[in-house]
């Protein structure tokens, strides 16, 4: 009687055991799907991208930071399925202990401001708990991309600890494309200062391309649901022609909002300071070196040696119409011809 | 007896709920129905990435120029072949071709627009609010079920222009120069002169009224008849600009050596095909040392003897490059453009009305056009100083003058 109820017990033990373990892997991975699948549909159209944990990422280690604590990961600037623009913040809770779980991943609306301070305790769109550890890479042109290769503008998304056999965790990645994304619209904080990265130079590049470097170079895809297809939500009122559109100092920094953009014909270079790598811009239609027009810009270069830029008199930085010399308009701080 | 029985009665009893629980537990879990919001989120994202599958393979066929047309064939062998990549036309045929093969099937598909599948869209048109300067749209419409949902393409145009590249330059008359260097500037300049099928294009997405003409047939010949407020308006159409003399000259002088970006003196050319004027069959012809015609020349410029023996233009233009990379230099239609330093030399006149031994197929060479008209009169004819030769003027009448776009570029930051 004895070694039947052990063989009842033995064999129901075993069956349930099973099943159950089957249970947890089915869970484990229906939530780490589902925590992919939302993160894909919210962050699909992604245009902008401001990353706060820069030392962290394409490290290729986990996120760190103090225990218990939620992190800023990253901040998105997107555009929902509705057309709608939205900004959204990924947050990332360490573990108490490395080596156990605790983590949480999770994204979430950011005010109606757009700052995503504080929103961790926010109902989130997409989350993942009981996680060990996070790592997080972006692939760049340029950047020295991981062993295992990422396409360019892909969010990857290592989490580890959800899911396991036989004890040993499987790094299953999470990759996201950032479809309308470019290398001008990611922002990096370093410190407290966010930094804003120019454009780099070509100087040194024979042969540029014309293509936004993208997901698929030179190509957007936005909802149709947008009322316009403008990324910029304020105000868009028209700069007129002649007006300066981007203003950069001695310093080689931008001053002011760049609205190149809204130029009524296009933008083109002038010279607005001493700055010996970049020019600023004015809104077309392009009459320079003409009487009264700003100067065309010489380049920094045209003899053997680095020219002297900015406004003065006389300025050899600037071209004008044969018989026109440069001379400096000082209301707008801009090398013109006369 | 009885207890030997009931042993194995009880044996029998227990595997056989054993195997009643795994069954009912196996059950349970494949053939319960999931979670509906999971199942509901998994084929949301299922259907986004077959989006952008679609995305991919329409890039494919608007970069690579080509993809094998089943239902009309025709469809793409009117657009030369040089002109195939990024070609709305002939992504409107692929897209043509998806629709007709999909027919009453769901997915992701193309959908005619005001305009057609495959429109332009210009930072110059309408509210200002287009985020790209200029690009071509496509409107796919991914179909869930009842649900549907569009999808708008935004296609940059990378196929037509060429970079000028990073150097020291210089323009010149007569003896004077000014040297200038494009160093930390991006500039990008039309390979080929605009033509007919663009200004369409054009016409088109403005809502011009009213339909231009044409002296010739031929949507890729260059568009002629348009005064030089309309070729500038329909530059910044394109977010770009009417090409000015000094990058003209920049993207045809040849440079000599090409690795030395910043050398001492910046050489010029007569000719965009080679460095080495004096050696060369036109210098030989317009020093009267030599009079033959070989069709052989209209590869390299379409003078007026090659009109006069219907040398095929489209021969030329597949040939005649430049340096840089840029088409349709010497011969061919007078190509307008904007000269900062002289104004008055705004007209590169080398063209089909000059013969090969005219001084007029030179590289800058320059004569002056009033903009408005293509009367004889509106130009001045007039070989500039240091160019020894009788005037030619031209008797035909009206005169076509071709034009092309020249972009600076600037990468905004949002």
């Amino acid at each position: 009687m004895k070694s039947i109820n052990f063989l009842l017990l033995f064999i129901l033990l075993l069956t349930g055991s099973s099943l159950l373990a089957d249970e947890r892997e089915v869970n484990s991975e229906q939530l780490r799907e589902q925590f992919h699948s939302q993160l894909y549909l919210d962050l699909f159209s992604t245009y902008k991208l401001f990353i706060t944990q820069m030392a962290n990422l394409n490290s290729g280690k986990p996120v760190t930071g103090p225990v218990l604590s939620w992190q800023l990961v990253a901040e998105f600037n997107t555009i929902n399925n509705s057309g709608v623009r939205e900004i959204l913040c990924l947050f990332y809770k360490i573990p108490l202990v490395q080596q156990q779980k605790g983590g949480h991943i999770k994204l979430v609306d950011a005010d109606k401001r757009g700052r995503c301070w504080g929103r961790f305790l926010q109902p989130a769109r997409a989350e993942l708990k009981n996680i060990r550890s996070l790592q997080m890479t972006i692939a760049l042109p340029g950047i020295r991309k991981s062993r295992k290769k990422i396409a360019n503008f892909h969010l990857q998304l290592k989490v580890s600890g959800i899911y396991e056999i036989a004890g040993r965790a499987l790094h299953r990645p999470i990759l996201l494309p950032l479809v309308n994304l470019d290398t001008s619209n990611i922002q990096y904080q370093e410190g407290k200062r966010r930094i804003r990265r120019l454009p780099t130079l070509t100087g040194g590049r024979r042969y540029s391309s014309w293509l936004t470097e993208r997901v698929i170079p030179g190509v957007m895809v936005l909802p149709g649901k947008m009322s316009d297809l403008s990324l910029d939500s304020g105000t868009r009122t028209v700069v007129k022609p002649g007006e300066i559109c981007l203003q950069i100092n001695d310093q080689c920094q931008v001053v002011g909002d760049v609205t190149c953009d809204r130029c009524q014909a296009p933008s083109y270079p002038v010279i607005s300071s001493k700055c010996q790598t970049r020019f600023g811009r004015v809104c077309g239609p392009n009459r320079c070196g003409s009487r009264g027009e700003p100067a065309c810009v010489r380049g920094f270069n045209y003899l053997h040696q680095p020219i002297e830029s900015g406004c003065s008199k006389g300025s050899p930085a600037g071209l004008c119409q044969d018989g026109l010399h440069t001379f400096c308009d000082g209301s707008r701080l801009l090398l013109v011809c006369l | 007896m009885e207890w030997k029985g009931s042993k194995t009665i009880y044996l029998i009893v227990a595997v056989v709920l054993g195997l009643l629980a795994a069954t009912s537990m196996l059950i349970y879990r494949y053939y319960t129905p999931k979670d509906d919001q999971f199942t509901k989120v998994i084929d949301l994202r299922r259907g986004q990435e077959s989006v952008l599958q679609s995305v991919r393979a329409i890039h494919k066929v608007w970069q690579d120029g080509r993809f094998s047309p089943i239902a009309k064939p025709g469809c793409i062998s009117k657009i030369p072949e040089h002109r195939r990549a990024c070609n709305p036309e002939l992504l409107a045929c692929y897209l043509k071709e998806l629709i007709a093969k999909a027919g009453d099937k769901g997915g992701v598909l193309p959908v005619e627009q005001r305009g057609g599948l495959v429109t332009a869209i210009s930072r110059m048109m309408g509210s200002n609010n287009n985020i790209l300067p200029f690009a071509r749209k496509v409107v796919l419409q991914q179909r869930r079920g009842l649900d549907q949902q569009n999808w708008v393409v935004l296609l940059e145009d990378s196929c037509n222009q060429v970079s000028l590249p990073g150097r020291v330059y210089q323009y010149q008359l007569g003896k004077k120069l000014w040297r200038w260097d494009n160093l930390g500037q991006d500039i990008y300049i039309d390979k080929y002169l605009v033509t007919r099928a663009e200004i369409e294009e054009w016409d088109q997405a403005i809502m011009r009224q009213g339909k231009r003409s044409w002296p010739n047939r031929g949507r890729y010949l260059p568009a002629t008849g348009l005064k030089l407020s309309q070729m500038e308006s329909y530059c910044h159409f394109r977010g770009a600009e009417l090409i000015s003399a000094h990058l003209y000259d920049a993207a045809t002088y040849h440079p000599g050596d090409i690795n030395k970006i910043n050398p001492y003196l910046v050489g010029t050319s007569l000719y965009p095909w080679t460095r080495h004027g004096t050696k060369n069959f036109l210098y030989k012809i317009q020093q009267g040392e030599s009079s033959a015609f070989d069709d052989r020349y209209c590869l390299l410029i379409y003078a007026k003897e090659c009109r006069s023996a219907k040398v095929p233009y489209q021969q030329f233009v597949t040939n005649a490059t430049s340096w840089s990379g840029i088409y349709e230099v010497m011969g061919g239609v007078p190509e307008v453009m904007r000269n900062t330093i002289h104004p008055e030399r705004n007209i590169f006149m080398s063209s089909f009305y000059f013969p090969l031994a005219s001084h007029w197929h030179r590289l800058g060479v320059r004569g002056k056009w009033s903009g408005s008209g293509f009367e004889v009169n509106d130009f001045n004819w007039t070989l500039p100083e240091g160019q020894k030769q009788q005037e030619i003027t031209p008797t035909v009448s009206p005169v076509e003058v071709g034009f092309r776009c020249v972009r600076n570029d600037y990468r905004e930051i949002y």
